[in-house]
């Protein structure tokens, strides 16, 4: 063997091993908020989509840094969740909501959220109206 | 199919899709013809006519590309909306030079992007790839014909194959208004995405796609190079493709980062997004190729390694477009393309190269066994061992990011939820400064070995110098700049080290012979890079925090959190050493100019400067509105504001508000409002109203509530008043902060108060300011980086020039 071969080798094994260990324990992973509750405190992402007929409750004058939207996840339950953020721009919007944080009693704590909005044509109704015909 | 609806304009929809047609079957023809010339390359005659009939074909296939963007940006410039790519991408009111930016913003345009840039590139090697024309050019065949069948639209035995850029609206979706009148055509497009709508988006894309494309070259080079069995002179004419590819596509993603730094609201100039990241990677694994090849051209090692990142590179290119065109990063990106079904054929893409790529490489390697490799050692003082060392840390770098990336596939083939690191920015840094630091490093001595052998006493005594220096610099940097982590100071002396030791390099051993000092001088702006880079983002400063005293909850400090602030109309508010005021608004077409007043004080409160900045809001009804940031620039650091949100109205323009609010209370919580708070601190059944007569029998409960203010702090009582069976409510006001508190229910069996909280606000904004220190820096290092880059092309141009002669 010669040394370059030995030295690409430790490479390999170094990135096996962190590789493992980060799977193991270091990331968070996508859950529910019911698998969420039982592990309080501990970290998660979760997909669901928002409850718009609940609106979304942010007091800028408040705190300009925090606001709160119901969320269903994929199996159908709804909790409140508490985003340490700003609104992002289109929450009416999003068909889709990823929310990563911490359950804390009842409510989901999370320190960032990502909004999958719809493709623009879906939204066509909106576009029917614009149209000329001849 | 041969419906015409009145009022559509086809002619341009129909010779494109025709033009699409003829150029996929010139590729395929031209694929076949140069594949055949190369099987039959001992036999000249054969080759030849195969090689005159590929050619013939190319060129139909040049032709049609260019009659395909023609007919693409016609139908764009005429705003042409029954195609369906004009209508979801373009819109009338959108500028001419926006409509570029239309053309390859979603994913029909940047295939043919990619296309065009293909056939350019392939045009080039007609003439100067001689010998090797009919290898490499097969290859580069074969990516059109595979890249242009994504563009064709057709259904073949049920499987949609591609989607053609002209499809019509009518003939893609299913709206009920086509049933009552076919011949609708809609008035007006969807628009451009506003985030797109900026100057860097028009030159960031085309030119990532001709480092995509010039990838592509040194890929084909090697797998000829194992096809011919001709593992040597594909090394002259690779060497300045692979330089290309690298100044390209490096250029092209810092091209992307000054458009996220610029114009996108994560105020940064790396997100580590799934999107940049895929660009990235290639680039990494093509800049280790490069060091290899230098290594084997000059020692004949590594030969093995450059075949396997030549390859990988560009199967990384098509990987890329996988992840970003197959819909895979839905849940992790927020700039991935939306899925059109075409999932199946990028992995045949992919397939269609790995596979063939794979078997030449180990029937070469382990079976024909004839790769010429070197049986003896590399000697730890020759340059092409660290070369080879350099070469292995960037493959790990790029693969810490595509492993990290790739977890939404990860996930889908294992059916694993595994999902990234919350805080996935921390994460990649805190693993890729390292090895950032690591590459410097090496950058910085790896010049003053020889190849072969060098005198190892003799390298330690010219580094001296460059090492103490640098760490001086550093010691220097950190104390001023306080920094502390030992990661950051770690990656600053190695960058210092890199650009120091190469400056010397470029003095001392090449003697200011600037035509063969492209390695030192990239390495000198790579090491300036990496300074500026750290700096300004590492020491970047939010002074918007927000500094009002809130349960932000556990788990989260303060300072992560708070970054955006609050400010009311003509209200100052001190942010680090600036004295900020929002002063009013314009409006200007489309755009709502928030104007904001930056004062820079001193110790003693004094201006010592002022300057407005104009952070605008981009309405837009259809895609939402888009805030685009003001950034005050100065040689030493960049101020940034953005507007996260502001109150508007129907018009869009800013508004006032006010707030009504109730809250049940008991004794001892506290109502938080605007700027000031109030605690119930007791109840007094016994209030005194000012400036009011009681009566015996009077009832006057008080809510005694302590008023806290950022500057002050007073009690009030507003009183509930029971008067026979007549209640009053007697607000207790505070002007300052117009606000009005009043006890509106007392319920007893609960022992809570019902208040009535009132504020007038004025206008007010919410935004963000950030300071990003020595960001001038980045961009000086980039520019020298691919500076040296480019000097590189030209001597390696220039060798193959006079070794020809």
């Amino acid at each position: 063997m010669k040394r370059t071969h030995i030295i690409a080798l430790v490479f390999v094994a170094v990135l096996i091993a962190s590789l493992t260990v980060m799977l193991g324990k270091g990331f968070s992973r996508y859950e529910n908020f019911e698998s969420a509750y039982a592990k309080q405190g501990k970290e998660f992402t979760v997909v669901g989509y928002m409850n718009k007929e609940k609106g979304v409750t942010y007091k800028p004058q408040i705190n300009p840094n925090q606001f709160s939207i119901y969320v269903k996840d994929d199996e159908g339950v709804e909790k409140l969740v508490v985003v340490n953020k700003a609104v992002p721009r289109d929450i009416e919007k999003s068909e889709k909501i990823v929310v990563t944080g911490k359950m804390n009693g009842d409510t989901f704590v999370a320190n960032d959220i990502l909004l999958k909005c719809p493709s623009k044509y879906k939204n066509r109704e909106m576009e029917v109206n614009q149209g000329k015909s001849i | 199919m041969n419906i015409h609806a009145i009022g559509e304009n086809m002619l341009y929809g129909k010779v494109g899709h025709f033009l699409i047609i003829i150029c996929f079957v010139a590729s395929l023809t031209s694929f076949i013809s140069y594949f055949l010339a190369t099987f039959f390359r001992n036999d000249k005659a054969t080759a030849n006519a195969w090689i005159s009939l590929a050619r013939k074909a190319f060129i139909v296939h040049i032709v049609s590309v260019i009659g395909i963007v023609v007919c693409f940006l016609s139908i764009i410039h005429q705003h042409l909306f029954e195609y369906k790519y004009v209508w979801e991408h373009s819109s009338r009111d959108l500028p001419g030079y926006y409509q570029f930016s239309a053309m390859w913003s979603g994913q029909e345009g940047s295939t043919l992007l990619w296309i065009f840039w293909h056939s350019i590139l392939g045009f080039v090697l007609l003439f100067k790839a001689k010998d090797w024309e009919s290898p490499v050019l097969s290859i580069v065949t074969l990516a059109q014909v595979l890249l242009t069948s994504m563009l064709l639209g057709i259904y073949v035995f049920g499987y949609k194959i591609g989607s053609s850029p002209f499809a019509l609206v009518r003939d893609t979706m299913d709206i009920p208004i086509f049933k009552m009148n076919p011949n609708w055509v809609p008035d007006d497009g969807t628009g451009l995405n506003p985030s797109l709508q900026n100057y860097w988006m028009v030159i960031h894309p085309p030119t990532l796609f001709l480092g995509y494309a010039a990838c592509t070259i040194p890929a084909a080079y090697a797998i000829s190079s194992l096809w011919l069995k001709n593992y040597t002179d594909w090394v002259k004419p690779v060497l300045p493709w692979s330089l290309f590819a690298l100044l390209i596509l490096g250029t092209g993603i810092l091209l992307g980062g000054a458009w996220a730094y610029e114009a996108l609201s994560f105020g940064g100039f790396w997100a580590w997004d799934p999107v940049e990241n895929a660009s990235l990677v290639p680039w990494l694994i093509m800049a280790a190729g490069v060091h290899t090849l230098m290594a084997y051209k000059h020692s004949g090692y590594s030969l093995h390694a450059t075949f396997i990142l030549f390859i990988s590179s560009f199967l990384l290119i098509l990987y890329s477009s996988f992840l970003t065109k197959s819909g895979v990063l839905g849940d992790a990106s927020v700039h991935s393309f939306t899925d059109l079904g075409m999932s199946g054929q990028l992995v045949v893409i992919i397939l269609a190269f790995l596979i063939p790529a794979a078997y030449l490489f180990i029937d070469r390697t382990f079976i024909k066994k004839e790769i010429p490799s070197k049986h003896e050692e590399e000697k730890l003082s020759s340059r092409e061992f660290w070369l080879f060392i350099g070469a292995l840390i960037f493959v790990f770098s790029a693969i810490h990011i595509i492993v990290l990336t790739s977890f939404p596939v990860i996930n889908k083939i294992l059916h694993t939820k595994l999902a990234p690191p919350s805080d996935i920015k921390s994460h990649y840094n805190n693993v890729q400064i390292w090895l950032a630091a690591v590459i410097a490093f090496g950058a910085a001595f790896t010049q003053f070995f020889k190849y072969k052998k060098s005198d190892v006493k003799k390298v330690i005594k010219s580094l001296i110098l460059p090492f103490v220096a640098s760490i001086i610099i550093t010691v220097l940097i950190a104390v001023s700049l306080h920094i502390k982590r030992l990661d950051f100071n770690f990656l600053v002396a190695c960058a210092w080290f890199a650009a120091i030791a190469n400056t010397q390099y470029l003095f001392q051993y090449l003697k200011g012979k600037w035509k063969i000092s492209g390695g030192s001088v990239s390495h000198i702006g790579f090491g300036i890079m990496m300074v500026g880079l750290l700096i300004s983002q590492g020491k970047q400063e939010v002074l918007s925090i927000n500094k009002f005293g809130i349960d932000y909850g556990t788990g989260f400090s303060d300072k992560e959190i708070a970054e955006n602030v609050l400010l009311y109309q003509n209200e100052p508010t001190e942010m680090g050493k600036y004295r900020v005021t929002y002063i009013g608004d314009s409006t200007s077409g489309k755009n709502i100019y928030f104007n904001v007043r930056y004062e820079e004080l001193d110790k003693h409160k004094n201006i010592v400067n002022t300057f407005i900045l104009h952070p605008n809001i981009l309405l837009n009804n259809k895609m939402g509105n888009n805030p685009v940031p003001s950034t005050r620039k100065t040689i030493t650091s960049d101020l940034y504001t953005h507007i996260t949100s502001a109150p508007l109205k129907e018009d869009g323009s800013p508004a006032d508000s006010i707030v009504q609010e109730t809250y049940t209370i008991s004794v001892g919580d506290t109502i938080p409002a605007s700027r000031c708070m109030v605690v119930l601190e007791g109840i007094n059944p016994d209030a005194h109203i000012h400036g009011f007569e009681k009566q015996p029998k009077d009832i006057a409960i008080g809510a005694q509530f302590k008023f806290i203010s950022l500057d002050t702090s007073f009690y009030i009582e507003p009183v509930y008043l029971i008067r026979e069976v007549v209640a009053t409510s007697i607000p207790a006001k505070v002007d300052k902060n117009h606000i009005s508190f009043s006890l509106i229910k007392i319920l007893p069996e609960e022992n809570k108060f019902q208040i009535l909280v009132e504020q007038k606000l004025n206008k007010f904004i919410i935004m963000k300011a950030i300071k990003f220190p020595y960001i001038n820096v980045l961009w000086l290092g980039s520019f020298i980086l691919l500076f040296g880059i480019l000097m590189s092309i030209f001597r390696r141009k220039k060798e193959n020039q006079l070794a020809k002669n």
